[in-house]
């Protein structure tokens, strides 16, 4: 079965059109989706900031993490919730839009971010903590992290004008 | 205190330079539709999507050499279309209504509907991107649409 | 000249035709605004999520206002000619949204309330600070907040 035919099928069952002729639900979950990027990409910025050495500078990077990445996480695991919700009242729609795709693949692109860095970077973190400023590959990863957020962000605020600009 | 009266200035003073800039464009209305670029058409309704997070009205209208062009009338979330009287039922397939609409600045058969009339007179706003969708008042000036 | 009147003005004042059927300018200036809110809520959140004894524990509250001060007052600005702008555009759509003066309300409120109370509540000493009024001007602030968001959302919908 293919990606295509898989949406078709999705985009025909009764949950999903219920969704998307929904008075009220399909608006809370885009609600949701928006306001809990407050948390999630809230407490992110800070924790990317923190390693490229620009603020939080006392505060050592371990515990920067340890107290602020289940925020993160949490936000994190309601912007997947609601965003999935999102794509099945149109799946079809989501499905051929430039900008929906290219958000997936930033997605993507900082999960691989984030799992690159504890695989290198914060293998020794013992050594940088408390340091202002951490070593390089730690400043490139909150970089890049910063990048791909905003990235991620301006893709999904872009996906309602494909139907306008690209149709 | 001094640092407030400084960001005080920093926002009076940006936004000051802002608001001396022109109107930006409506939204994704002046994104995709035109707003010198009005059309009153008359047609038999063949398809209605009230859907989010913008509603469809699709339309067949004769043209003058006699075929027909299918158009697309955009409108704003079902909860705007039914606050306006809009449901399956008050529009079905086969109705026949002038739709007051902006043009897409694409050449497509698509438009932003500020209202569409039944036969009869009544009128209901589509509640959607286009300026006055809302069905509000406003001010007639020289510059107003 | 009524409020309406402004607001008229506000929407259709205009020196470049061109600007105004530009396609991209409201969409980039939206994107902004939105960028602008994931670095506001950072900023608020680290301390108010301190005030209310979750998140970072070991600095004081003080020291956390002073570490994101900067970012708070830059993402503020931006903001808030963001916000501009979008009013600009829309305002005499937004003239008759009870969610757009719910929004102003807020965040005249919000603003007042972050500048005076809570700022002289974070420089007080913490041994001088009761956690519970700690608690009580971070959910105030958290609140308000949600509120600012919230009504800035339902004035999104089309």
């Amino acid at each position: 079965m293919s990606l295509l035919s898989f949406c078709e099928w999705l985009a025909a069952t009764p949950g999903s059109i219920a969704l998307h002729e929904s008075h009220y639900l399909y608006l809370i979950v885009l609600t949701v989706h928006v306001m809990t990027l407050c948390v999630f990409a809230g407490t992110a910025v800070l924790l990317n900031l923190r390693l490229v050495g620009v603020t939080m500078l006392r505060v050592p990077v371990s515990e920067l993490m340890a107290r602020l990445l289940p925020w993160t996480v949490a936000g994190f695991a309601v912007m997947v919730i609601s965003g999935s919700l999102l794509f099945y009242a149109a799946p079809l729609d989501k499905y051929g839009n430039l900008f929906f795709r290219t958000k997936m693949g930033l997605l993507v692109l900082a999960g691989l971010s984030v799992w690159a860095f504890y695989k290198t970077a914060y293998r020794s973190v013992v050594e940088w903590d408390s340091s202002p400023v951490p070593p390089g590959r730690a400043r490139v990863a909150g970089c890049a992290g910063l990048i791909l957020l905003a990235a991620i962000i301006a893709a999904g605020r872009m996906i309602p004008y494909q139907t306008y600009w690209f149709e | 205190m001094r640092k407030a009266i400084r960001l005080a200035c920093a926002v009076i003073g940006g936004t000051s330079v802002l608001a001396a800039m022109p109107a930006l464009a409506h939204h994704s209305f002046a994104a995709a539709f035109d707003e010198n670029k009005t059309m009153n058409i008359q047609g038999v309704v063949t398809k209605v999507e009230l859907i989010n997070p913008h509603s469809w009205l699709w339309v067949d209208v004769t043209n003058e050499d006699g075929t027909i062009t299918n158009w697309g009338f955009e409108g704003g979330p079902p909860i705007n279309l039914f606050r306006h009287g809009i449901t399956k039922d008050t529009l079905p397939v086969g109705s026949e209504i002038k739709v007051f609409a902006y043009q897409a600045k694409s050449g497509e058969n698509k438009g932003v509907a500020v209202f569409f009339e039944y036969l009869d007179g009544r009128k209901v706003f589509m509640g959607g991107s286009a300026p006055g969708a809302d069905g509000k008042p406003r001010p007639v000036g020289p510059d107003t649409h | 000249m009524s409020l309406l009147d402004l607001f008229q003005w506000f929407e259709y004042s205009s020196l470049l035709v061109e600007m105004r059927s530009s396609p991209w300018l409201f969409p980039i200036i939206a994107t902004i605004h939105l960028l602008g809110l994931a670095v506001i809520g950072g900023a608020v959140l680290i301390v108010d999520l301190r005030l209310l004894g979750l998140g970072l524990s070991r600095q004081s509250p003080a020291q956390l206002a002073r570490d994101v001060e900067p970012l708070l007052r830059g993402s503020l600005v931006v903001m808030l000619a963001t916000g501009l702008l979008l009013l600009m555009c829309f305002a005499t759509k937004y003239y008759y949204l009870t969610a757009f003066w719910v929004k102003l309300a807020s965040l005249c409120l919000v603003l007042i309330f972050m500048f005076t109370i809570r700022r002289r509540l974070i420089m007080t000493s913490e041994m001088k600070v009761s956690a519970i009024r700690s608690r009580l001007v971070g959910l105030v602030s958290l609140s308000l907040w949600v509120s600012v968001v919230l009504a800035g959302r339902l004035i999104g919908f089309p």
